[in-house]
This record gives structure tokens, C-alpha cells and sequence, in this order.
């Protein structure tokens, strides 16, 4: 009965931690922009996450190594310097977003201008990761970011053309009044929004927190199948509320403020006070989640103590990497920089990156010295390698795409 | 030699000519650029219309609608500052960029009034009246540039 528990707890943290200020923001802005016809890219980066975390999940439970340990062995020092380089940078700018998010949503709640709410909310995540279990961190905030289910269930309540939207969902095609590049420069942020570097970073690491072995293995795998696809579920809801409510009134999303407004319609103010509770949970959630990848990230690198099994002064240097990470976050978001575009262009940089993570945990799963008989079998490679194509293909494409559309404005 | 020097030279100053204040442009894609400024425009008022009217039957909390209609604020700015700083090529353009200055402060004014409302200064029906009115406005407005960048 323990044990189903545990599974039932994995799971809905899983679908409640899937979803952070990237996927709500890029779900809403496609959702009134281009109605469903980029659900197929949510699709797309599901099956991309489930593999790539359940490769990460697993390479760390079998070696005991996380992923930036492996990276600077695959790799050697100075190539491997130069991938920490780019996943930390990004890592803080999703850092920098998600802290935004969390200001914004407070502002919802109060009024009261967001620059008040954002050290109230850096200090918040710090007291968090300086304090909290790491099990307790990650099973509140994944059960209250469960909360976000509120859009589905807003989307039954509008009653949409059930038939219209599976059309755009199925036979997708470019709207009217949008460009192809545009189009694509959606997808690749979708994409990017699902499949974010600092998921498999925590995701692999906080393997190691868990202490996970060989055994655990199979709960992993069931928590990602089964709790990352329904929230690639509550992402399509996000669009298809968008699509339903913003899109034929011409509203193009640019606030958050705006992402709440057809659950507000459907549900009123009980359903717009979870959505709120929702929205601060999955913000906080992926904070916590972003902080820890960045002292993750370093300490891994240079093989300094880490892990929030450790108290504060056994893993000092990830704690101040930490700190330092919440801090220049913290102060860039004081300059008045708007979070919603911080978010955009993190989820854009997210596929840019995405490569030099997945390269280096594709090419370790298939390595028996460290995986032993648990290296990935012939049908995972297949539909590794066809990612890893996609993967390459988003990430070439992106700063390209970004540059003739005028960041798809 | 000498030509090895003058071809980077004549291609900078090529480049600096591009960027020089001035507009070449046709009526076509000054049309276009004002047409995405009114689309803006058009976009937060119709958010200021959805959060006056749940708010008018209490769907949505005062502070959403306050922070809905602040935001829509901050994006007309926006849509203020394209069509003002846009060099028209032509009086043609240049017609359409002090209508499109027009609409985009009118709506300014209706979506301001409708946070005095959301605040409770002011009477609903006159804020409803006037959103629509500056809707129906920017909606005409787009049309027509719509039609004159794809002419």
C-alpha cells in the first residue's frame, strides 16, 4: 500500500511539476495566435521529455552519476567548460523568468506592483532550498501546481466547438494572418518550453538526492509516462482556453494577467483563486527546481560537495552558487526587464542548448562500462537517434527563425 | 590595394546608409507596420473589455482586472510609440499614421477610464460605450490597412 502511494505521490508530481512559467506562457501566446494547429508540438516535446528524462533518471540510478559529472567525463574539461558554460547561462535566464512568474502571479493576486513582490519571491525560493526536505520541496509544490487541472476543466465549462478545435489539432495549418516563419518559430519555442535543459538536470540529480538504485528504476519510468503526458494534457488545455476565449476577440497574449482571463469566464472567482494557487506553485516549483540545477551544474562540473542531503556548510560552494544564482536573477528582474519576454526568449535559448545536454546522456546510456546490461535497448535508440535529429534541426533553426520573425512578434 | 580598401569601405557606408533617419519606404509596408501597431491596440482593448465585462458580473476580482487593464496600458504605450516614430514615405502614409495616432490615444483614454471604473471612479455603461466605440474604431482602421499592405 506504501509503495502504491509512493507511485500515486510520483505521479501527480510529476504532471503537477510539468508544467513551469515557459509552458504557460508559450501555450497561451500559440493558443491566441495560432488556435491548436502546434498541439502536434506539444506532442512532440512530450515523448521528448519522457525519453530524455527517463534516459537521465536511469543513467544516474545504474552509475550513480548525474548528468553534469558524466558530461565532464565524456567530454574532458574544456569542451565539457564550454557546455557548462551555456546550460548555466540558461539556466539562469529560466531562472531569472521563473522568479518573474511568481511576481506576476502575486501581482494577480494583490495589485500591487510585480518589482515589490520580486525579492519578497527570491528570498521565498532561497529560504526554500536553504531549509526545506528536498521530498517535501518537491511533493508541495507538484501537488499545488496539480491546481493548473483548473484549465481543463475550464475548457470543458466554455464549451468550445469540439469539432473545430480537433480540426486545428489534426489537420494543422499555418493561420491567415500568421507567416511560416512565425509558425516555426512557435514550434521551436513550444518545443523548447517542453523539453527544458534544467528538467533533466534536477531530474537526474534529485536521483541521486533520492538515493535511487537499479530497483527504482521502474517507478521512475512510470512516474515520467505517466505524469509528464498529462501534463503535456493540461498544456494543450492552456492553448485550447487561449484558442477558445483570446483568439476570436483578436486578444494576442503578452501578460499573464491575460492567461487567466478564460478561466475566469468559464469558472469566475473560484476558479481564477486556484488558478493563481496554480500558477505560484508551478513558478515556484520550476524556481526551486532552476535554483538547485544551478549549483547542481557547477558543483557536478568541479566536483564540489552538493546535494540538499547535505546540510548547508558540508555543501557550501553549491549553496552559494545557489545564492549568487537567485541574487543576479533577483537584480536583473529589478531593472524593469519584462518577465513575459525573459520567459520567451529562455524557452527559445532552451532549444538552442538543448543538444549539449542530450548528446552526452544519449551517448552514456549505450555505454556498458557504465550502464552494464542497462544500456538502452534497440527501440529507445531508434527513437533517440530520430530525436536526436529533431533536437539538432530546432536547435540550428532557432536563432535564424528568431531573427527574421523579430522574436515571432 | 586601393580597390581591396574601398570595397569594405563602400560596403560600411552602404550599410550606414540603410540605417540613416529617413524612410524609402512604399506605402505598402508603411501600411503594414502601422497595421501591427493597431493590432495591438486593438488586442488590449478587447482584454480591457473582456476583464470590464467579468468584473461587471463578478467573475473576476477587482486586483485581476486592475492588473489586466495596467498591462493593456503598457502595450498601447508600445503601439503609441511604433506608429509615432514611423518616418511615413508618402502623404499617403503619412494620413494614415496620424489616424492610426488617433485611435491608438482614443483607446488609450477608454482603456485609462476603464481602470478609474475598475476603481470605482466613473459609471460602467459610459466605459462600455466607449471601448466598443474605440474597438469598432481600431477594427475599421486595421481592415483598411490590411487591405492597403497587401495591395
Amino acid at each position: 500500500m506504501k509503495r502504491l502511494l509512493g507511485v500515486a505521490l510520483g505521479i501527480l508530481t510529476a504532471i503537477g511539476g510539468f508544467l513551469d512559467i515557459g509552458d504557460l506562457v508559450t501555450n497561451a501566446v500559440v493558443g491566441s495566435r495560432f488556435g491548436l494547429s502546434l498541439a502536434w508540438v506539444v506532442a512532440v516535446g512530450v515523448v521528448g521529455i519522457c525519453l530524455f528524462a527517463q534516459m537521465s533518471g536511469r543513467v544516474a540510478a545504474v552509475s550513480g552519476r548525474a548528468t553534469f559529472e558524466i558530461i565532464r567525463e565524456r567530454l574532458g574539461p574544456r569542451a565539457a567548460g564550454a557546455n557548462l558554460t551555456a546550460s548555466f547561462l540558461i539556466n539562469l535566464l529560466t531562472l531569472t523568468a521563473e522568479i518573474g512568474g511568481i511576481a506576476l502571479a502575486l501581482q494577480l493576486a494583490s495589485s500591487v506592483e510585480p518589482r515589490l513582490w520580486i525579492p519578497v519571491a527570491a528570498l521565498a525560493v532561497w529560504l526554500v532550498v536553504w531549509r526545506a526536505k528536498f521530498s517535501i520541496m518537491e511533493n508541495v509544490t507538484g501537488l499545488l501546481g496539480l491546481t493548473l487541472v483548473v484549465f481543463a476543466v475550464a475548457l470543458f465549462l466554455l464549451h468550445p466547438p469540439w469539432g473545430e478545435l480537433a480540426t486545428q489539432a489534426l489537420q494543422p495549418t499555418v493561420p491567415s494572418q500568421e507567416g511560416h516563419a512565425s509558425y516555426w518559430y512557435y514550434a521551436i519555442a513550444l518545443f523548447g518550453a517542453a523539453m527544458t535543459p534544467y528538467e533533466v538536470f534536477f531530474f537526474s540529480s534529485g536521483a541521486i538526492e533520492e538515493r535511487w538504485t537499479v530497483k527504482d528504476i521502474g517507478q521512475s519510468r512510470l512516474n515520467v509516462l505517466v505524469g509528464f503526458p498529462f501534463g503535456g494534457v493540461l498544456s494543450v488545455a492552456i492553448a485550447a482556453c487561449a484558442a477558445v476565449v483570446l483568439l476570436p476577440r483578436h486578444v494576442e497574449v503578452s501578460s499573464l494577467s491575460q492567461i487567466v482571463l478564460p478561466v475566469a469566464l468559464a469558472g469566475g472567482k473560484l476558479a481564477l483563486a486556484v488558478v493563481i494557487v496554480g500558477i505560484v506553485a508551478a513558478t515556484m516549483g520550476a524556481a526551486l527546481e532552476t535554483s538547485l540545477s544551478s549549483g547542481y551544474t557547477l558543483a557536478q562540473f568541479f566536483g564540489w560537495s552538493w546535494g540538499k542531503f547535505r546540510r548547508p556548510a558540508q555543501a557550501a560552494r553549491f549553496h552559494l552558487t545557489m545564492i549568487v544564482g537567485i541574487v543576479v536573477a533577483t537584480g536583473v528582474l529589478m531593472t524593469s526587464v519584462d518577465p513575459i519576454k525573459v520567459t520567451e526568449f529562455s524557452v527559445v535559448f532552451s532549444a538552442v542548448a538543448l543538444p549539449l545536454t542530450y548528446l552526452p546522456i544519449l551517448l552514456v546510456a549505450n555505454d556498458p562500462e557504465y550502464m552494464g546490461e542497462h544500456v538502452n535497448g534497440r527501440a529507445t535508440n531508434a527513437v533517440a537517434l530520430v530525436y536526436l535529429v529533431v533536437i539538432l534541426a530546432a536547435s540550428l533553426a532557432a536563432i535564424p527563425l528568431m531573427i527574421v520573425t523579430g522574436a515571432g512578434s | 590595394m586601393l580597390r581591396t580598401r574601398a570595397l569594405p569601405a563602400l560596403v560600411a557606408l552602404g550599410v550606414l546608409a540603410g540605417c540613416a533617419v529617413g524612410s524609402s519606404a512604399t506605402p505598402a509596408s508603411d501600411a503594414g507596420t502601422l497595421g501591427a501597431a493597431v493590432d495591438e491596440a486593438t488586442s488590449a482593448v478587447e482584454t480591457t473589455r473582456l476583464a470590464a465585462r467579468l468584473l461587471r458580473t463578478d467573475r473576476a476580482s477587482a486586483a485581476v482586472v486592475d492588473t489586466t487593464i495596467d498591462d493593456s496600458v503598457h502595450v498601447l504605450s508600445d503601439a503609441s510609440f511604433a506608429v509615432s516614430t514611423l518616418v511615413p514615405g508618402g502623404p499617403r502614409a503619412a494620413a494614415w499614421r496620424d489616424e492610426a495616432l488617433d485611435a491608438v490615444n482614443e483607446a488609450t483614454v477608454a482603456v485609462a477610464r476603464a481602470r478609474d471604473w475598475a476603481n470605482g471612479v466613473g459609471d460602467a455603461a459610459t466605459v462600455r460605450a466607449a471601448l466598443d466605440e474605440s474597438a469598432q474604431r481600431l477594427d475599421d482602421l486595421g481592415t483598411r490597412l490590411e487591405r492597403a499592405a497587401d495591395a
